[in-house]
């Protein structure tokens, strides 16, 4: 460890520096993260990447406890409000967990130039996704479009809507089969809100493949996870977002096992990325409703951005 | 905080202790899982193990385990309760689930 971070032998000044930034590197980024709706995970690994000269497989390392740690601290919460679903995150989280390993294992078989690459690409697609997301949010305030399909919805449904769901296939017999419906009362609106899950069979194989990622790069992938629940297994958003923790506990936690058991989990780098982005989250939570969405998610696509170019560059060049 | 609270939490925390010192310094291993054992001996076994940064390492890596085993005993509480009600099909899956867990946690895949 001493000598990951350019130290020698005994306590240095340089590694508590190093601990130091990370906890207030996490701490701004939990902070960003929460207000402009990002994933915590997913920056803290390209940005941690581009920032420190620790080698990448202890940053995804962090990044994997990072997201697990942020996942197991909001579970609770969110079951006792029933948005997450246990019976829904098992088999994803199954399917999930397969692809997790699977990616961990290549990913820290395969040279660090290529995951620098794949990572820049996945911080430039998060930057094109939180701007569309917020050109999507700002025309829907305005109302040039229809506004996005949110949980308010359910409750209009007409009388015998699931009636009109698929009945034959694999997954309309799984969905029976497994009870995949329910309804909750969203804290929000205080409405009942019905739901049933379509598509699971290629969701489990979809997965899969989020699985992968997230365990090759090190992040929590809430980012994949979230609409895979929503757009195509038809989920409530509230109830994906939910859902989408429970998965992560699973896929992180196989996912991380492997970087522990490669001693690639280094407490010092582990706790300080841990701790810094739950103090982040927290205050970015009370920040809410001070601080401006539209100018935090601007500054975090712009960090993104820079940060994604400079490690293309770095790799390219 | 509740008398049975507060005891449940100085024995998690005792525990906690101990791990650390184990692997800051396993020799300890054999003296300090004895039941006889007090909390000043386990503090001064702890101050005796190492150098600061290696017990924060070994503090550390006590934590991540923690972290590590959480998504495990969830598993492990649902899998029980799935064969309690027996449903089945979730019955399998959690097991499946926790074979993976079990299997990566050993270094077997």
């Amino acid at each position: 460890m001493i000598e990951l971070l350019g130290g020698g032998a005994g306590p240095t000044a340089e590694m508590y520096l190093t601990m130091a930034s990370l906890l207030v590197l996490c701490f701004l980024i939990g902070t960003a993260a929460v207000v402009a709706g990002v994933g915590g995970g997913v920056m803290f690994v390209p940005l941690a990447s581009a920032l420190f000269t620790i080698h990448v497989d202890f940053i995804r390392g962090a990044g994997l406890m990072v997201a697990l740690v942020g996942a197991i601290a909001a579970a609770p919460a969110l079951m006792e409000k029933r948005l997450s679903r246990i019976r829904i995150s098992i088999p994803l989280a199954l399917a999930g967990s397969v692809g997790s390993v699977i990616g961990a294992r290549v990913g820290l078989l395969v040279p660090e130039d290529s995951i620098m690459l794949a990572l820049a690409i996945l911080m430039l697609a998060v930057a094109g996704q939180t701007a569309y997301q917020g050109w999507r949010d700002h025309r829907g305030r305005r109302g040039e479009t229809r506004p996005a399909p949110s949980d308010d919805a359910a409750p209009s449904e007409p009388p015998g809507y699931h009636d009109h769901l698929p009945t034959k296939g694999l997954s309309a017999r799984i969905v029976r089969s497994w009870n995949l419906r329910g309804s909750y009362l969203d804290p929000g609106t205080g409405k009942k809100v019905t739901w049933q899950a379509r598509r699971i069979v290629p969701a489990m194989v979809l997965f899969i493949g989020v699985g992968m990622i997230g365990g090759a790069l090190g992040v929590g992938a809430g980012w994949a996870n979230v609409p895979v629940l929503a757009s195509l297994m038809g989920l409530p958003l509230k109830m994906a977002a939910a859902t989408s923790g429970m998965i992560i506990v699973a896929n992180s936690g196989a996912a991380a096992w492997v970087y522990f058991r490669q001693g690639a989990l280094d407490p010092l780098i582990v706790l300080p990325a841990v701790a810094g982005m739950i103090a982040g989250t927290r205050v970015g939570a009370k920040l809410l409703g001070h601080a401006r969405p539209e100018t935090v998610r601007l500054l975090v696509i712009t960090v993104l951005v820079l940060a994604g170019a400079r490690t293309l560059w770095g790799v390219l060049v | 905080m509740k008398r049975e609270s507060w005891q449940t939490f100085a024995g998690a925390m005792r525990g906690f202790l101990i791990l650390a010192v184990v692997i800051a310094d396993p020799a300890t291993v054999l003296i300090l899982t004895s039941p006889t054992i007090g909390t000043e001996e386990i503090v001064s076994a702890w101050k005796r193990s190492a150098s600061p940064p290696a017990r924060l390492f070994s503090l550390g890596n006590v934590a991540i385990l923690g972290f590590l085993i959480i998504p495990m005993v969830g598993y492990v509480a649902a899998f029980v309760a799935y064969a309690k009600v027996r449903r089945w099909p979730y019955f399998v899956m959690t097991l499946l689930q926790l074979l993976i867990f079990v299997t990566v946690a050993l270094g077997v895949v």
